[in-house]
């Protein structure tokens, strides 16, 4: 004879106190005949139970509610206490400095036959921009970014002011040095190649050869040297640096339409790759970061990306489902 | 409850699997913790929304109130970024969150001195152990596959489903509020109920 099991669909009824006498009858004989059924029974008990739980998950909005901890994290570097004495310095400074400025702009429109600094500004808009100058440097301005220079370059200075992105390959030249003012810092170089990136908060400066020193404008001794393929990071509202033994694997992807992996831990790799395209990574935890990213996988699309990044290993493999990206162990 | 849930910690892994579930960022990365102490955005968001409900729902066991519970978390957040150069997780950086939102539960009670037998239970047994943490954050992981399993269900069925066990209304007044049929209504809880029988597998709890 065959057992009679028991259906979802009774089940829900059962749940939803919709069962009528008879149907009550059945589930009891069933659950008390069959171990199976009954089984699967308590399971969709529990299912049921458990999801009455997690009500409150519903009301807590977290893309709201980041929003509001997100402007307290922004406030929270504004809410910095200054010292009255220091502000009132930094006060009289701004004042100073303002007097000087609007005098200096005086001199130059009264003596405007005789000044030779004229300032040249170059603008990329919306592609990659290559730049010679004439020292024999070159830059690569990525879009929307600037850089300013004047006629003086490359005979009584070698300057440039920066705002956005940019990757410099400078010719050498131990006379003349070679700098970079931007967002309050200056790189400063003799010949070298070197990517960086200006931010409102930070400014990221990334060595590829060479060897170069990133100091806060205003306070030459605030300084790192960064040696070739390491990575110097200026916060520019606490003043401080950082430095990091690596290059950040995108660092040029804006360039090459690649990362470029060195000797990379696999769950860093997939970090960068995350963070690139700005999206969730979740890492299954079996995933063991003894393996390495040794090669240039290219960074066109995620898929694209995680097409070569699943060739490299067998033992990884790298997932993008629901806009997230999964890593996990074969 | 708690006990079930820890018989089958084991199980977890499976869990970890089903793909469709998954939902799991590696808390215990360094270079998360790095990109936290250098005061990446980024690096904060992406643990806000991963832990925010969890830790939420976590708290409010404690304060019984979903708006303060959630202040507290959004709290731990933002000193969690004011003290980023002195951070030091010596635990998972999940345990650390939890944790800290265990004390500050426990100082908001005490501070707000509530002189009634909650606030005396709290204090005495409220003492996490390593182990009882443990329990509290799988069962907090535990409820946020739930929700998130349920958030994946079609559309119309997850409308209907979470009526009922989020709303308490029952298939009738369901029936009633969305003009469906009585039959409708049941179809789909029934629907609902398949799906997630077969994605909780892990979580499911039954008596030998």
């Amino acid at each position: 004879m065959k057992k009679k099991t028991i259906s979802v669909e009774l089940i829900t009824k059962h749940m939803l106190g919709a069962t009528d006498n008879k149907e009550k009858e059945m589930i009891d004989k069933i659950i008390n005949d069959d171990d199976k059924s009954r089984k699967e029974f308590e399971a969709y008990l529990d299912v049921w139970e458990k999801s009455a739980d997690v009500s409150d998950f519903d009301k807590i909005d977290a893309d709201k509610d980041w929003k509001k901890v997100r402007s307290r994290l922004k406030g929270s570097k504004r809410l910095q206490r200054i010292p009255l004495r220091t502000y009132l310095i930094r006060v009289a400074a701004i004042l100073i400095l303002a007097l000087g400025l609007a005098y200096f702009f005086t001199l130059i429109i009264n003596k405007s036959d005789k000044v030779s600094d004229e300032y040249f500004e170059i603008t990329s808009l919306n592609n990659t921009r290559n730049i010679e100058l004439p020292d024999g440097s070159a830059i690569i301005l990525n879009s929307n970014s600037k850089i300013i220079r004047n006629d003086n370059f490359g005979i009584s200075n070698r300057d440039i002011i920066l705002q956005g992105e940019a990757f410099f390959e400078v010719s050498r030249n131990e006379s003349l040095p070679f700098k970079v003012y931007t967002s309050n810092s200056t790189i400063e170089v003799l010949g070298t190649s070197f990517n960086v990136k200006s931010e409102t908060d930070e400014v990221v400066v990334g060595v590829i050869t060479g060897k170069v020193a990133f100091y806060q404008s205003e306070n030459i001794d605030n300084r790192v040297e960064l040696m070739s393929k390491t990575t110097g990071v200026y916060n520019t509202t606490e003043m401080k640096f950082q430095q990091r033994n690596n290059l950040e694997p995108d660092l040029r992807t804006w360039q090459t339409g690649e990362f470029h992996f060195e000797k990379v831990p696999i769950i860093e790799a997939s970090e960068s790759i995350a963070r690139h395209f700005k999206i969730q990574l979740l890492i299954d935890p079996k995933v063991s970061n003894t393996i390495t990213l040794n090669t240039d996988i290219s960074a066109e699309s995620v898929q694209k990306t995680i097409e070569e990044f699943n060739l490299t290993s067998a033992e990884i493999r790298l997932n993008f489902i629901d806009n997230k990206l999964i890593l996990e162990r074969l | 409850m708690i006990q079930n849930a820890c018989h089958i910690i084991g199980k977890q892994l499976l869990f970890l699997k089903d793909k469709q579930n998954w939902k799991h960022l590696n808390p215990d990365s360094k270079f998360l913790v790095n990109r936290l102490k250098r005061g990446e955005e980024a690096a904060y968001e992406m643990l806000f929304k991963e832990y925010y409900q969890m830790l939420t729902v976590f708290a409010n066991r404690y304060i019984q109130d979903l708006e303060t519970s959630k202040e507290l978390v959004q709290d731990l957040f933002v000193s969690l970024y004011e003290k980023r150069n002195s951070l030091e997780i010596n635990s998972s950086l999940k345990s650390y969150l939890f944790r800290s939102v265990h004390n500050r539960c426990i100082n908001m009670i005490n501070a707000k001195k509530i002189r009634d037998k909650y606030a005396e239970y709290v204090n005495a047994n409220m003492n996490l152990s390593e182990n009882s943490l443990e329990e509290e954050v799988y069962l907090s992981e535990m409820q946020q596959a739930i929700y998130t399993a349920i958030s994946e269900l079609p559309p119309k069925c997850r409308k209907i489903f979470k009526m009922n066990r989020f709303e308490g209304l029952s298939n009738n007044d369901i029936a009633e509020q969305l003009s469906l049929s009585k039959r409708t209504v049941e179809t789909q809880i029934s629907k609902a109920l398949k799906i997630l029988r077969v994605k909780l597998e892990p979580y499911i709890a039954i008596s030998n």
